[in-house]
Formats: C-alpha cells, structure tokens, sequence
C-alpha cells in the first residue's frame, strides 16, 4: 500500500521517538511564526484531514525532522516539473518562503503541466531578477546610511 | 469594496481610460507588461504584480474582448493591493474568492463606464450590442449594469 503523506509524517516523528508537542515546543522556538507547528494541527496532518499544509509548516517541519524541504513539498504536489527544478536551482530554501516565491509556487501548482512550464518561463527570471535587484538596492541603502552616519562621526570629532 | 472603489477611480482618472468609448488601455501597458502566451483552455491569463517587475500574461486563445477583461481584472488586483504577487485566472473561477469577485467588478469599473451604459440601457440597446460598443465580453456588461442595481 502506498504511504499517504500524513503516514509519512507519522512514521519519520516516530523514528526520531518525537511526540507532536515536542514538535510544537520545538517549532514554536523558531523566529517565522509561519513554521509553528501545533500539536493539533500536526494530528490531522497525520490523519490526513488536512491534506495540503502551507509551504511555511512544511519548512518548519523540515527542520524539526531534518528531512529535506523539497522533499515534502513533493509529497504534498506543490513542486512539479519546473518548480521543482527552480526549488533546486535556488540558492537555499529560505528563499523559497519569500512571499513572492510562496505565493507563485502555491499557486503555479494548480494548473496542468504545460501552462506550468509557459508561465514558469516567463514568471521565475522576472522573480530572480527583482529579487538580486532589491537585494542590491537595500545593500545600497545600508552602504549610504553608513557613509553618512561615519561622515557625520568625522564632523563630530 | 469602498475604498476599492475610489482606488479603482482615481486610477481610471489618472490614466483618463474614460475618456473616450471604447476604453482605451494602452497608458497602461507601459506600466504592465503584456505577453500573449499559448497557455492550455484552463487558464485565461495570470499576472506577475512584484514591486519592481508588473507582468501580465493572457492566453492567446482568448477573443480581443476577453483579453481586455482579462488584462483589467488581473490589473486590479495590484490596485486593490490584493494579497500575493502572482495572481491565476483560471476558467469560469471569478466566484471562487472575495479576491478574484473584486478583481472582476474593478474589471467591470473600467471597461464599462456607467453614464454611457446607463444612456444605452434607456435606450433600449440589447447587452450584444453593448458588448459591441465598449469591446468587452457581454458578462462584463451585465456585472456593471448589476453593479449599478440594474438588471437585464
């Protein structure tokens, strides 16, 4: 019989001998309030009442059972095709929970593999691209704010 | 809605899309980039709103008409400021959130101005012609007439 996800879950917790409020008190420790993960809602992830958890639950899950990210992002069909080559592609997994990225991702799982591909196309270099280009206007920002906070200790002194 | 609303308006008074009838929409492509892609019969259009990069894509597939309300519906998401930056139109799926039913009526907003409507609707104009006149699928027209608490 093939293995539902929420047995998956079940039986990778039980391996590391965890119960599901050692899970919470361990994810609740965690700074993203999106990775919490608590008792209750792990019991019906394991039950499989909830059947598709959000990618921030899944990372918190993640790190708690050190399984790899994708890999439940996989199970849970939010990767295919494409996505999964850019889950890859990135250059670490926290990047994958910028809004940006989470929002597209849920949301390109949805449609039939050949629209994935069109959209994913077009979509992931405009994504990269804006996210390299913030990244540099903040650090720009950061360099100038301490230009001038060093310019205005030189006065000073 | 009525905050949208005047949203919604003071972006058709700043790019004058009223100004003439049919509307017309090509101020706004130099802020969204347009790409007319060959997507499957599932999906009408989707649009990329980050905070540097405005993207649109519409299904090739798609008549003049319905792009049109495509491409306004998925521009009114980003000024509404819905929530995520990637935004999916998918097939007869305008019902299926408070999001995609806004985004809709914003379409409805801008591609239908209400006082040529209303002189069209007195009179006696059939909603075909009226999809004629403002090149906007005949659903548009009968959710600004609704809007405006008239029927057809």
């Amino acid at each position: 019989m093939v293995e539902t996800f929420g047995q998956y879950l079940k039986r990778i917790r039980e391996e590391l001998g965890y119960s599901t409020r050692k899970v919470k008190m361990v994810t609740a420790r965690y700074p993203e309030k999106e990775q919490h993960v608590s008792d209750s809602y792990l019991s019906l992830l394991e039950r499989g009442k909830v059947k598709k958890p959000s990618p921030g639950k899944l990372f918190g899950l993640a790190r708690v059972y050190g399984v790899p990210y994708e890999d439940l992002m996989k199970r849970v069909h939010y990767l295919t095709g494409r996505t999964e080559d850019l889950a890859v592609r990135l250059p670490n997994n926290l990047r994958l929970l910028s809004p940006r990225m989470r929002s597209y991702l849920a949301r390109i799982a949805e449609l039939p593999q050949e629209d994935q591909d069109i959209i994913a196309s077009v979509v992931e270099p405009l994504i990269l691209r804006e996210e390299e280009e913030l990244k540099r206007k903040r650090e720009r920002r950061r360099r100038n704010k301490q230009g001038s906070s060093d310019e205005r200790r030189d006065s000073g002194a | 809605m009525k905050e949208g609303i005047a949203a919604l308006n003071r972006f058709i008074q700043r790019h004058s899309l009223h100004a003439s009838v049919p509307v017309n929409i090509n101020a706004l492509f130099d802020i969204y980039e347009v790409r007319i892609l060959p997507l499957s019969h599932a999906t009408l259009g989707f649009a990329y709103l980050g905070p540097v990069y405005k993207l649109v894509g519409l299904n090739c597939s798609l008549h003049i008409y319905k792009r049109r309300m495509i491409f306004c519906h998925e521009v009114t998401h980003g000024i509404l400021n819905h929530p995520n930056s990637f935004h999916l139109c998918k097939v007869n799926a305008w019902w299926y959130n408070r999001f995609e039913l806004e985004a809709q009526e914003g379409a409805a907003l801008m591609l239908v101005p209400l006082q040529p409507a209303l002189k069209l609707a007195a009179l006696g104009v059939s909603l075909r012609q009226m999809q004629e006149h403002f090149e906007v699928p005949e659903e548009l027209v009968t959710l600004r007439l609704k809007m405006a608490r008239l029927t057809f």
